[in-house]
């Protein structure tokens, strides 16, 4: 919700200082997505309709800067029920809550005043002529959502009722909709002229040459709205205030506002103004114990503090029992009374105590068994990798198998996302296929295959040497079934369930393991080209350990990465001799550059550290 | 030569280290959910806007690839009673399209804890002292209340890392309908439960600014992780 301070100071007086609105906000629980000179934007969770419009965000602010305000009591003014000049028939009485409007005759339509224009240019809203404004401007003031319909196209006479199948509706935005039973309309001259709640109809819209105007201020049943939004995919600011729960106490305000706004501006004559309430919610009754609060939060509240608080937010208080006001709709239980009184008070001031440490230690042997194997196949040189959980109906026919049915995604995010993964292998040989520079590639993965009714957790391996497991699978550049892969050379795969690998890797139960912890590595990030990689082998003295060299080496600069793959001694490099082969990968692409680093590697390599190069 | 363990991993296994110590037991949950377990049970029927806030892909019968591993709350004590400690780490799905700052395939990590007498203060100080042990002593962490429909109160953790203030978590006393669900006395229980995001909480520890690197498995940013 985005509101212009201009506006908002209307109602109350705020303080200059942003950052001060900005904690306010905060600590009430609302994120502030952007603040400057003109307007904020916060964010508003759905349970808290009420801060959808710029009185709401006042009145919310008010419990901050609270000798601050200018607002906000209710207008009493006792209005004719229904109308007189307009037809209106409604058929479905107990999903509306309550139901009002204006006719204005001899309309002018023409271009708003600057600062309602200003105002919905900020709010996100394009300005169209001045009713049009006005309704959209009114709705983001009390959060009333108001609809204009042109008098003389309806005929002065609607019928509110329930959609029924195979009804159509050309709706404002020029899309027709095909309706199904149960949704709430209006009907007028025989056709549907409204999908209300959500969008009006083409045929009935407020335009240039209109002369007459209903304006119809009234809530609906949320929930039918909601569906019909849904049903329809149509979200207007109308509909999203709609379904979240509309204050039914702002109605009269609005329709009020509105008579002044028009006849202010002279805009034309407001013949009537009428308004009836057919299903008002009835007061929330909650009984709260206040220790019961102290118990939640574990903070000791004065019950002063409590009741004052609940007091600010608009709550009315008798003894123990308390009544929200009717724009809070997500206040019912005393557990949300005691999170209005821990809001107040401040989460920041609540007590900080760390939970009690148990006295058994708990058994998780299962979960560490899973990453005994995980750093098992890391100290045999495979690399973990993640891969998406989908694959393509190209992908999953590898290794279908008759008796497995696939698991499809009715939704998925491409076609090449359509199924559940029921195997690890393709993605694993996709990463290998990915990473073509790499030379010596050795993978795995553990997660979850899904078929049938079924997800069982898989471990998968790739190498491009042999495994030495029972049943592994070589696959060759040219197999047919494995060709969209576009791989280079020979790999081996193998894949099992947890239990057989655990049988494969020799992990028993309760065996030991590195505990884990983080390494404070700075990411380093690197360019969507592939890398260049030289491969150099040394014969250094065996004292010398790789990693010296490898710190040693990178200190030259451009060099991304420094890969050990291989070392090994024997007597043929001498007694006292070391063998190391390792990858020098590079991120950059000019090949000159490159050259030049190598050059700078090798010497360094032969003067630092006597190094033979093989 | 040795490979490495994916930094997912890696994070993972570090923060149910932390809390084994505190006394949490591990537990997975499916990853195909149905809608009660992922929705309903944790007060998001069909007809709340709730529910729009997670977009979800749909497989045969109402069943999901879940969205939250809360969904695994209301499972987990099917089979178990309170007093509990419970954290459930795991792969979650939105349909979402993916960009720097958005994933469809995400890891997260649940917990919670019921007893008779875990308050929000509990979850206050054992939140912080995690985000302590990840981002070091001095980090500073504050709390502002946020809505999710199966907690009450409902909390959110920020931490100032990098000269902003940034949202890690979120949290909150567990619902009393919730608990009602887990077959819980809500008179006698009460807990806390929290859900974070650890491709979230791993990339700012690392300085990782595109989320989508962890499930792209170059060579080059899984070879980081030594």
């Amino acid at each position: 919700m985005i509101a212009p301070f201009d506006w908002i100071n209307e109602f109350i007086d705020l303080p200059i200082n942003q950052d001060l609105i900005g904690n306010a906000f905060s600590e009430l629980g609302f994120e502030v997505e952007n603040i400057n000179n003109e307007k904020v934007e916060i964010e508003v969770t759905p349970n808290r309709a009420d801060m959808l419009s710029i009185t709401g965000i006042a009145r919310e602010l008010n419990i901050k800067f609270s000798n601050r305000t200018k607002i906000l009591e209710k207008t009493k003014s006792i209005l004719q029920k229904s109308s007189k000049l307009i037809d209106i028939k409604i058929n479905e009485k107990h999903e509306v809550i309550n139901f009002g409007g204006l006719v204005i005759k001899d309309a002018i339509i023409t271009s708003s005043p600057e600062y309602i224009k200003n105002r919905l240019l900020i709010s996100g809203l394009k300005p169209i002529n001045n009713f049009v404004d006005l309704t959209n401007y009114l709705m983001l003031e009390t959060g009333q959502p108001l609809h204009s319909f042109d008098l003389d196209s309806i005929g002065s006479q609607l019928t509110l009722r329930y959609s029924r199948a195979g009804e159509t509706l050309k709706l404002l935005d020029g899309n027709q909709i095909n309706l199904e039973d149960g949704y709430l309309v209006y009907q007028s001259n025989k056709q549907l002229v409204d999908l209300i709640g959500v969008m009006g109809g083409m045929s009935s819209s407020t335009t240039k040459s209109t002369k007459n105007i209903f304006v119809q201020a009234a809530i609906f049943n949320p929930s039918l709205i909601r569906l019909a939004s849904k049903s329809f995919k149509i979200s207007t600011p109308a509909s999203y205030r709609y379904e979240r729960g509309v204050d039914e106490n702002q109605t009269q305000n609005t329709i009020l506002k509105f008579k002044e706004i028009v006849e202010k501006n002279e805009w034309g004559k407001v013949e009537e103004i009428f308004y009836k309430e057919y299903n008002i919610p009835k007061l929330r009754n909650i009984s709260i114990e206040f220790p019961l609060v102290d118990r939640l939060i574990g903070t000791k509240f004065q019950k002063d503090f409590c009741i004052k608080a609940l007091k600010s937010i608009g709550c009315i208080v008798k003894n123990n029992i308390i009544s929200p006001p009717s724009y809070r709709k997500d206040i019912f239980i005393w557990q949300d009374l005691a999170e209005e009184i821990a809001r107040i008070y401040g989460y920041n001031n609540l007590i900080v105590k760390q939970i009690d440490k148990p006295k058994l230690k708990v058994d998780n042997s299962y979960y560490w068994k899973k990453y005994a194997l995980k750093q098992q196949l890391a100290n045999l040189g495979f690399n973990e990798i993640s891969t998406y959980s989908f694959l393509s109906d190209k992908e999953t026919k590898i290794f279908e198998t008759s008796q497995e049915k696939l698991i499809k995604i009715k939704n998925p995010l491409s076609n090449e996302h359509r199924s559940l993964r029921n195997s690890l292998i393709p993605l694993l040989i996709k990463t290998a296929s990915k990473n073509p520079w790499h030379s010596n590639i050795m993978l795995f993965e553990i997660g979850n295959i899904f078929n049938t009714n079924n997800e069982i957790e898989h471990v998968a391996l790739l190498s491009y040497k042999e495994l030495k497991i029972d049943k592994e699978l070589k696959i060759e550049p040219q197999d047919k079934i494995f060709s969209n892969f576009k791989i280079r050379k020979p790999i081996y795969v193998y894949e099992s369930n947890l239990d057989k690998a655990y049988e494969i890797f020799n992990i028993k139960n309760n065996i030991g393991f590195d505990e884990p912890t983080l390494k404070p590595i700075k990411f380093r990030s690197f360019s969507n080209q592939y890398p260049t990689v030289m491969d150099i082998s040394i014969i250094v003295n065996k004292n010398i350990e790789f990693d010296t060299i490898s710190q040693s080496l990178k200190k030259i600069g451009n060099v991304f990465e420094i890969d050990l793959f291989d070392k090994f001694e024997n007597i043929n490099l001498g007694e006292n001799n070391i063998s190391y082969a390792f990858h020098l990968v590079f991120d950059i692409q000019d090949i000159d550059k490159i050259n030049n680093i190598y050059q700078k590697v090798l010497v360094s390599l032969n003067n630092n550290f006597n190094a033979i190069i093989r | 030569m040795k490979g490495t363990l994916h930094p997912i991993t890696q994070f993972t296994s570090y923060l149910v280290k932390l809390f084994e110590d505190l006394g949490f037991e591990v537990v997975e949950t499916p990853e195909i959910e149905s809608e009660w377990y992922n929705f309903d049970s944790l007060l998001v029927p069909q007809d709340h806007p709730a529910r729009d806030e997670q977009d979800t892909f749909w497989l045969e019968n109402n069943q999901v690839l879940r969205t939250q591993t809360s969904a695994g709350q209301v499972r987990s004590m099917e089979n178990r009673k309170p007093p509990v400690r419970i954290v459930i780490p795991g792969r979650v799905y939105r349909n979402e399209k993916t960009d720097a700052t958005h994933e469809a395939v995400f890891d997260q990590f649940e917990g919670f804890a019921i007893d008779k007498n875990i308050t929000m203060s509990d979850l206050k100080g054992t939140i912080e002292y995690i985000l302590k042990k990840i981002y070091g002593g001095s980090i500073k962490v504050i709390n502002r209340p946020h809505y999710y429909p199966f907690v009450e109160p409902g909390m959110d953790f920020d931490i100032f890392f990098n000269n902003h203030w940034l949202e890690v978590l979120g949290s909150g006393m567990i619902h009393p309908e919730v608990l009602k669900n887990m077959k819980v006395n809500s008179d006698i229980y009460q807990g806390f439960a929290f859900g974070m995001g650890i491709n979230r909480l791993m990339m700012l520890y690392y300085g990782i600014s595109d989320i989508r690197l962890p499930y792209q498995n170059d060579i080059r940013f899984l070879k980081q992780f030594k």
